[in-house]
Formats: structure tokens, C-alpha cells, sequence
């Protein structure tokens, strides 16, 4: 079996001026996965994802990438912020530059690489995000789901092997979020694992099988989604509800061990119980 | 309830300006050129100090961003309107002179003094409104063609410390960011009848800075975290791809100055003579 693309072995962290953040937290993400991250505001999810790339520092435990652990050296901390990129929940707060084409180009200027990679890379990434007529545009004048789709060309044209989502489907209207679900399916393609926090169990049932579960600052499931949502006490610890689907099914047959989660499980379900 | 709909429907000068810079007819011209340019004839509007000069400048400049930067006349004429407002009223003190006694082309009497306008006076007054209003047409020429970063790359070039250009980029970017914070306020403001009174209003409005800045130091923290986690290491660099110089361009450029120099030359000749 290969090396993990990212592994965190007995992370803690603590806020300055606050509590344990994090604590004793251990996970590793394989090449390509998809993993969603769920949990209450404020229990861990944020600090789990700065702690990822590096931004925050950890007071116990090691990071590796591809099997080599990291240390806070300036060499392996622009290691670590090139392979993995993080999608902010507020676009606002990302979009830095004043076109969209400088926008993007921030994070490979900063990879210190010669010019025409920048520009290779920067249109690369915003065809890939379907925004190549936007080049010279000013952020300002795009709407919610051109924004969200600015901040991931960002990471995308970092190369990156994981891409860590906060909260990407927040103040995105239906439209946009299954144009957003279309995009990850296409860094799916591409071999870049995501990792994605949300609020919103029946997207996260659709995107992705492995969920974790923070609470208070805990690692407290780390598992499939199906064994996830089955266990009552975990979902009332972390403030969590079962997928709209799995409720319905659940009321049309109760007593299962686990019930479809998306409408093709239900469709499928459907027909094999009757 | 009247009050309070119309002071926030109003967007900004800048938002104006740097819409009309990212559609302008004159984006494919180098901005280093058209820095030149327009730094070029405000010296020369400005240092003929002439009344036909400074005319003629302010039309033609007024022309060439109307037909070739296509910016719609009446956008136009709402962008000039408040420069030749404060222009008037201030042009209105120097056409008048007050005196003890009558004289020059037109008087008014109030109690023991004269309003007069002298054929002096009328001739400074001329001066300075077309001097002035040339030198706004230039600048509008720069503004309502070239957007800010273009213009910001120039001024890298040009040696001026990082420092300062990294802030530029910075402002300009918050600037609109933070505008929209505050219209949201404001709009949140006046839903709870925060501008119901000028007395409320004024208030309202102040809390709505200091509602601003403690956004502004949250979200500096937030920004910042953005900004590392995409390997910022201070300095702040972007891809700008500026159009390049063009020699037909360059030779219009040109002979717009030539001929405003031309035309200063035959002024100041013809009062020689």
C-alpha cells in the first residue's frame, strides 16, 4: 500500500487565549479520497483545517506528507501549503488581488516559479473552473458562485493533492451547488483527494463515503457514513441529524441497520425491498 | 419614514470610474503610455495658463473619452458635474471684486461697497475655470481608461518602494470590500429605522464606523490565515498582464501634444505681437 497523501499523528492544539482546540487528533487522507467533515460550529472543524496546512502550529504531534514527516522549517512549511490548499468558507476573505487573473496567480508567484509557468498555470486553472473569459475582471463584479469559483482555481493552480473545502456549499444557491458538486467530481478525476466540511448531511451523503466527526475539539468518529449516522448517541453528541432520505426510508421500514443515503441508493432501495 | 431611501442607493465615484476603466475603448493601450499622455498635456493645460488652451484641452479630452474610451456622454457630464460645480462657486469669488467705487464691465451696488466684474477679473476667472477644467479632462482621460492595477504595475516599474505598492493593492481591493460591508449596515441600519431623524441618522452612522473598523480588524486576522495558507512569505506579487506599447499609439499620443503645443505657441505669439 502507498504512503498516505496526509497524515496527522496525535495532533493537539491549543488557542492562545482559549481552551484545548484540538486534541489528540490522528487521520490520515489516501491519494484521491474524498472525505466530508462534520460537526457543530465551532468544534474543531477550522482549526482541524489551518492545523492541515500548516498555518496553525501544532503544540504535540507530526504532520507528514507522502510519508515524510514535516517540521516548521520554511522549505517543508511551502511544501506542505503547495500539496495542500485550503478553499476558505468566505470568499471575501481569500480574494486578495484586484483581477482575477492576479488573483489566481498569487499562490504559483508565491511557489517562486518563472513566469510563464505562473501564466501557464493561472489559465490553466481558471479554464478549468470555466472562468477563462474572466481574466482581466474585477472580483468585485462577479456573483457568489463566480467567487467560489475564483477561490478554488486559486488552490488549483497550486497543484495541490488535497484540497480542503470549509463550508463550501454556505451562502450558495441550489444552482450553484450542484454546479460546485460538478467541479468536485472533476478534481476527483484528476486525482486530488477533497476534504470537505459542511452543515449539510444530504451533501455531504452525496459527496463522499468517509466522514469525521468533531466534537468539542475531538475526533470522535472517523468511519463510514452509513456507520455514522446509525449511531443515535453519536449523532446527538455532535449535534448532527440523519440525511432527509435515510429519515423517509426509516419511517417507511423501521428497524434497519442503515438506510439509503442519496436518491440512487433510494431508487435502488426501493426496488429491492419492494 | 420618508427619509432614509436615497442617501444609500447611491454607489460610490470609484465604483463608477473603475467600471467604466474595466469596459473603456482605450484598455489595449499601454498604461504606461497613457500615464505619459495625460501627465503630458495637464503639464502643458497647466502651465499655459490660457483660457483657449485650457478649453481646448478639456473638449477635446472630453472628446476623445467620449468616442474612443466610449464612455457614454451622459456618464460623462455626471462625472464632470461636481469639479465644474466647485469650479463655478469658486471661479464666482474671483469674476467678483469688491470696490468703494463703480468700475469695470458690470457693477452692483451693496450699501457703501460695488460687486464689479472687470475685464481683469473676468479674464482670471476664464483662466482658471478652463485651466482647471482641462486639467480635470486629462485626468479623467487616465482614470476612466485605465484600471487601477494596471496603473499600480506602472508605478512598480517606475521603482516606487514595495511597500507602498503592496498597500495599494491592498486598499484598492478593500476599499470595495469594505463599502459593501458598510452598505449592508447601513441597509440593516435604516430597516430598524436607524436614519429616521438627522439626529438618529448621525447616531446610526457612527456606529456604523466603528461597526467597520472592528469588522475590519476580525477580518484581517481571517484574510491574513488566507493569505498564508496560499504560501505568502511578504511579498505580495500578482500576474498582470498589461498591453504592450504600440508605435501607432505612441505617434497619436504624440501628435495630440504637438498640437496642443502648437496651438500654446500661437496664443502666447499672438499676445506677443
Amino acid at each position: 500500500m502507498t504512503e498516505p497523501i496526509l497524515q496527522l499523528e496525535h495532533i493537539s492544539y491549543t488557542y492562545p487565549d482559549g481552551p484545548l482546540a484540538v486534541e489528540d487528533l490522528s487521520v490520515s487522507i489516501e491519494k484521491g479520497e474524498r472525505v466530508t467533515v462534520l460537526g457543530r460550529n465551532g468544534a474543531g472543524k477550522s482549526t482541524f483545517f489551518l492545523l492541515c496546512n500548516g498555518i496553525l502550529e501544532p503544540s504535540e504531534g507530526t504532520i507528514r506528507c507522502g510519508g515524510k514527516p514535516l517540521t516548521r522549517k520554511k522549505k517543508d512549511l511551502t511544501e506542505l501549503r503547495r500539496r495542500v490548499g485550503i478553499v476558505f468558507q468566505e470568499a471575501e476573505n481569500q480574494i486578495l488581488a484586484v483581477t482575477v487573473e492576479g488573483e489566481v496567480s498569487f499562490g504559483p508567484m508565491n511557489l517562486g516559479l518563472p513566469m510563464e509557468e505562473v501564466e501557464r498555470r493561472t489559465v490553466e486553472a481558471l479554464d478549468r473552473m470555466g472562468l477563462g473569459e474572466y481574466g482581466d475582471r474585477s472580483p468585485q463584479y462577479l456573483s457568489g458562485g463566480e467567487k467560489k469559483r475564483v477561490t478554488i482555481a486559486d488552490i488549483l493552480a497550486m497543484e495541490p493533492d488535497v484540497i480542503l473545502l470549509d463550508e463550501p456549499t454556505a451562502s450558495l444557491d441550489p444552482e450553484n451547488v450542484a454546479r460546485l458538486e460538478e467541479t468536485l467530481d472533476q478534481l476527483t478525476r484528476a486525482g486530488i483527494a477533497l476534504v470537505v466540511s459542511t452543515h449539510d448531511v444530504d451533501f455531504a451523503a452525496r459527496f463522499a463515503r468517509r466522514g469525521l466527526v468533531f466534537s468539542r475539539g475531538k475526533l470522535v468518529a472517523d468511519g463510514s457514513l452509513e456507520s455514522i449516522f446509525s449511531r443515535q448517541e453519536l449523532l446527538e453528541e455532535a449535534g448532527l441529524r440523519k440525511p432527509w432520505l435515510w429519515q423517509a426510508a426509516e419511517t417507511l421500514r423501521p428497524g434497519e441497520a442503515s438506510y439509503p443515503m442519496t436518491m440512487e441508493q433510494f431508487s435502488h432501495w426501493r426496488e429491492t425491498v419492494g | 419614514m420618508a427619509h432614509g431611501h436615497h442617501h444609500h442607493t447611491h454607489t460610490g465615484g470609484i465604483l463608477t470610474l473603475d467600471a467604466l476603466a474595466a469596459c473603456s475603448g482605450l484598455r489595449g493601450v499601454s498604461p504606461g503610455l497613457k500615464m505619459v499622455f495625460s501627465a503630458g498635456s495637464l503639464v502643458l493645460c497647466v502651465g499655459a495658463a490660457d483660457a483657449v488652451v485650457g478649453a481646448a484641452a478639456a473638449c477635446s479630452m472630453a472628446v476623445i473619452i467620449w468616442l474612443l474610451g466610449k464612455v457614454p456622454l451622459d456618464h460623462l457630464l455626471r462625472l464632470l458635474r461636481l469639479p465644474l460645480l466647485f469650479l463655478a462657486v469658486s471661479c464666482l469669488v474671483i469674476l467678483l471684486e469688491c470696490t468703494r467705487v463703480p468700475m469695470g464691465l458690470w457693477q452692483l451696488r451693496l450699501g457703501s461697497l460695488w460687486l464689479c466684474v472687470t475685464a481683469q477679473s473676468l479674464n482670471r476667472a476664464a483662466t482658471l475655470f478652463f485651466q482647471a477644467m482641462g486639467a480635470v479632462c486629462c485626468l479623467f482621460f487616465l482614470s476612466t481608461s485605465t484600471p487601477m492595477p494596471q496603473l499600480i504595475e506602472v508605478l512598480r516599474k517606475c521603482r516606487l518602494p514595495e511597500l507602498m505598492i503592496e498597500l495599494m493593492y491592498l486598499i484598492y481591493r478593500y476599499l470595495f470590500v469594505l463599502l459593501e460591508v458598510q452598505r449592508q449596515m447601513t441597509v440593516a441600519a435604516s430597516a430598524r429605522l436607524g436614519y429616521d431623524g438627522w439626529r438618529r441618522s448621525l447616531t446610526t452612522a457612527g456606529k456604523i464606523s466603528g461597526g467597520l473598523l472592528a469588522s475590519s480588524f476580525r477580518r484581517s486576522s481571517a484574510c491574513y490565515d488566507a493569505m498564508e495558507a496560499r504560501g505568502y512569505e511578504g511579498r505580495l506579487a500578482f500576474l498582470c498582464r498589461t498591453p504592450k506599447l504600440r508605435l501607432c499609439h505612441v505617434l497619436a499620443a504624440t501628435a495630440y501634444l504637438l498640437l496642443l503645443g502648437l496651438l500654446i505657441l500661437i496664443r502666447k505669439r499672438g499676445i506677443a505681437l
